[in-house]
């Protein structure tokens, strides 16, 4: 009775509403539908690969204008190689992945849109084996195949990133969209992604290191070596401050464990990892 | 080579390649009593029982296992999902870098937790260093020069003896 009411008195007020485009527009306005159709556009905006590079550009430009690049070529490369062999296994393999050690003595590592992944140099001190190095860039990997980053930053920041790398012709416009994406970035850098979005990442991660020929339990390793660390240490402030704690993050992929044991007599390379990163000692 | 000796060359070629060593003292917990094995499998024999929250030296780690010593002395293998790593009773004492606080300052000219940097040292990175940060373009067109070619990936994987493999992703359970 109330729905056939209610649809009465629409199509009464239809002509009336149609008479005056104004008031048409006046009631959108009140009810703020507007509004509401523009973000959720943005939030689902679909955005190419060209634009997700552009967009990764920009991402990596605030994280290397907070923390330079390490400058030793071979370095460098080991964890290009190392890397892109991974990503080689995962569902987007022929992204033009780049990989970036970042001198700094905080332990961290980070992902940006359209393949491109960075590890610090307090981490790489850290760590033990290529199977170690192998399951932090898978999860780092795997932030970009899922595009945790450009969701993250499409939702918090309202960003409609599809529409804003269509190169405006005005510099001065394009100027002003790429810094809006770098805030963007500054944020979700600083504030970190979703937990379930870390875990998620954690879970593919150990897969595709093992996808890969190496040891799974490099992730896990890891994750106990952070856990063992002084949570005070300022070094640890933005991994710890962006991340569930190592523990929760061991406690969610112990469930797994039993699934990782087949793969786990695979690849660890201990010695490899430490010839490769002697420059760090 | 005989079948006889091909057998204990390859257990040792599969021990070196598989064991990181060099855990420098490690301190770790035992989460539950835990059986300690003499090797690296759950069918491998028990040597002694470890108590909940007791205290363990970590040696080495092969896999999902860390072979560790008990007060005792007794050396074994335990699966990695019944330890943490750190001391317990101290709440995690080491430094981040696994490094004395003198070693440290030599190394950095930065001591831990203080924040602070000279101008020589290796600066840290946090929330307000990227609030502050000034997008660096030049260094992003750099990666490309440390890109790795396909090829150049494969043959370091291969040089290694890396097989890959093809595995479903693990599924969340609910």
């Amino acid at each position: 009775m109330m729905k056939r009411a209610t649809l009465y008195s629409a199509v009464l007020l239809l002509p009336t509403l149609l008479l005056s485009g104004c008031v048409l527009e006046e009631s959108l306005r009140k009810v703020d539908l507007g509004e509401t159709l523009r973000v959720g556009q943005q939030a689902f905006g679909e955005v190419d690969q060209k634009q997700e590079l552009e967009i990764g550009k920009e991402a990596s430009a605030v994280l290397l204008g907070a923390a330079p690049l390490h400058g030793d070529t071979k370095l460098q490369s080991y964890v290009n190689r190392v890397g892109l062999w991974i990503a080689q296994q995962s569902e987007r393999p022929d992204l033009p992945w780049k990989f970036g050690v970042i001198e700094t003595s905080s332990i961290n590592a980070f992902a940006a849109p359209g393949g491109h992944v960075f590890i610090t140099s307090g981490l790489l001190r850290l760590m033990q084996s290529e199977a170690e190095l192998a399951g932090v860039l898978g999860h780092e990997i795997a932030h970009v195949i899922q595009k945790h980053h450009l969701k993250a930053v499409q939702q918090s920041a309202r960003l409609d990133l599809a529409s804003m790398v269509v190169a405006s012709q005005l510099d001065e416009d394009r100027q002003r969209q790429l810094e809006r994406i770098s805030n963007g970035f500054r944020d979700l850098y600083s504030r970190g992604l979703e937990r379930d979005d870390e875990y998620e990442a954690d879970r593919m991660g150990v897969i595709l290191a093992a996808r890969a020929g190496y040891d799974p339990y490099g992730l896990p390793a890891v994750l106990q070596t952070l856990g063992a660390l002084n949570p005070a240490d300022s070094d640890l402030a933005l991994l710890f401050g962006t991340h569930p704690s190592p523990a929760q993050r061991l406690s969610r992929l112990e469930r797994h464990y039993p699934q990782l044991d087949r793969y786990a007599g695979q690849a660890m390379l201990a010695e490899r990892y430490r010839q490769q990163t002697r420059m760090l000692n | 080579m005989t079948r006889r000796t091909r057998l204990p060359l390859l257990l040792l070629l599969s021990a070196l390649l598989c064991t990181t060593p060099a855990f420098a003292q490690q301190l770790a917990t035992v989460l539950q009593a835990s059986p300690l094995y003499d090797e690296p499998f759950t069918d491998a024999r028990q040597t002694a029982e470890l108590a909940a929250r007791s205290s363990v030296t970590v040696l080495s780690r092969r896999g999902g296992w860390y072979q560790v010593r008990d007060p005792q002395g007794q050396q074994g293998w335990l699966h990695m999902s019944r330890i943490r790593l750190g001391d317990a009773s101290e709440g995690g004492a080491v430094d981040a870098s696994g490094l004395s606080q003198a070693q440290r300052l030599l190394q950095s000219g930065r001591a831990a937790g203080s924040g602070t940097t000279v101008a020589t040292g290796i600066r840290g990175l946090d929330a307000d260093d990227l609030g502050k940060s000034r997008p660096d373009h030049s260094a992003v067109e750099r990666l490309a020069h440390y890109q790795a070619s396909s090829d150049a990936a494969r043959r370091f994987a291969d040089a290694a003896r890396l097989q890959r493999r093809s595995i479903s992703y693990l599924r969340e359970d609910k």
